[in-house]
């Protein structure tokens, strides 16, 4: 098992940063926006219980990260053994005993953990107000509100972040997501037979 | 004991690590090593080089590995300088 300093170099050799980031936001907006779904479709039946989101979100949260896990390892272990190949046959050498090896072997585990702890974190905090509820904790503010509240932090936040990746405007580029996720809660708000 | 100090060698490397990197993990298997890596030529995935260690005392199988294991391969060893004793026996 690589240290953490070696970890680092594989990750740059094989230039993961960037993919790991870009599935951190991705999965996390799904999340985001999947639980946003949740909560406000409950929230649009009157004989739906926080016990029953969260229970419901819960299960939501554990199918996202293990597709998240799964099916990026597959992928990043593909590309990567793809990768290796191509460069073994330029190479005219076997690299066994080469970085580039051993980041083949470690890296795809390291991105699929970000691919999938993203949308699991992302979804617990969304949802940490049905666990107060359910640890009777009492809110300011009735449970769904301050779930749907969070989702839109959470989705504002990740909007900030890209605009910080892009160079461009924060406020602005969290703005854009926070839009996003108002009309998605609004369209389901609208459409959710109650 | 006759000393290497000096080697000029024709490696392959991948694009990537890059060459300040590649350079640096050979400078660091000695305090006094010094390193030259020039480009030869760039292909799609790979990068000719020729590299110029100066040093006390060089350790080619070290620097091999060290090639080895940041994905390049040692072609040949163009270039040597061998220092004898630096002390005279009595």
């Amino acid at each position: 098992m690589p240290d953490f300093r070696e970890l680092r170099r594989l990750i740059e050799i094989t230039r993961s940063e960037q993919i790991a980031r870009r599935y951190l936001v991705t999965n996390g907006f799904d999340a985001s926006l999947t639980m946003l779904g949740l909560v406000v479709g409950f929230r649009a039946t009157e004989k739906s219980s926080p016990e029953i989101a969260l229970a419901a979100c819960f299960g939501t949260s554990v199918a996202l990260a293990v597709s998240g896990f799964v099916s990026t390892y597959a992928s990043e272990s593909a590309e990567m053994q793809r990768d290796l190949h191509d460069l073994t046959r330029a190479m005219l050498d076997d690299l066994d005993e080469s970085a580039h090896r051993r980041a083949t072997q470690y890296v795809p585990i390291l991105v699929a953990a970000v691919s999938g702890l993203s949308p699991f974190v992302v979804a617990q905090l969304i949802a940490a107000p049905l666990w107060l509820h359910r640890l009777a904790i009492p809110l300011a503010l009735p449970t769904f509100e301050v779930s749907i509240a969070m989702a839109l932090v959470v989705l504002f936040l990740f909007g900030a972040l890209l605009g910080h990746v892009g160079r461009g405007g924060r406020i602005v580029a969290g703005l854009r997501l926070l839009a996003v996720g108002v009309l998605t809660a609004v369209l389901i708000a609208l459409a959710a037979p109650s | 004991m006759p000393k290497i100090r000096k080697l000029v060698l024709d490696v392959l490397k991948p694009r990537r690590p890059s060459a300040p990197e590649f350079a640096t993990a050979i400078a660091a298997l000695g305090p006094d090593h010094r390193v030259i890596l020039d480009v030869q030529e760039i292909d799609e995935k790979t990068i000719t080089t020729a590299i110029t260690i100066e040093g006390s005392a060089l350790d080619l199988a070290r620097i091999e590995e060290v090639v080895k294991r940041m994905g390049g391969a040692v072609h040949s060893v163009d270039h040597v300088e061998v220092w004898g004793d630096d002390e005279p026996t009595p």
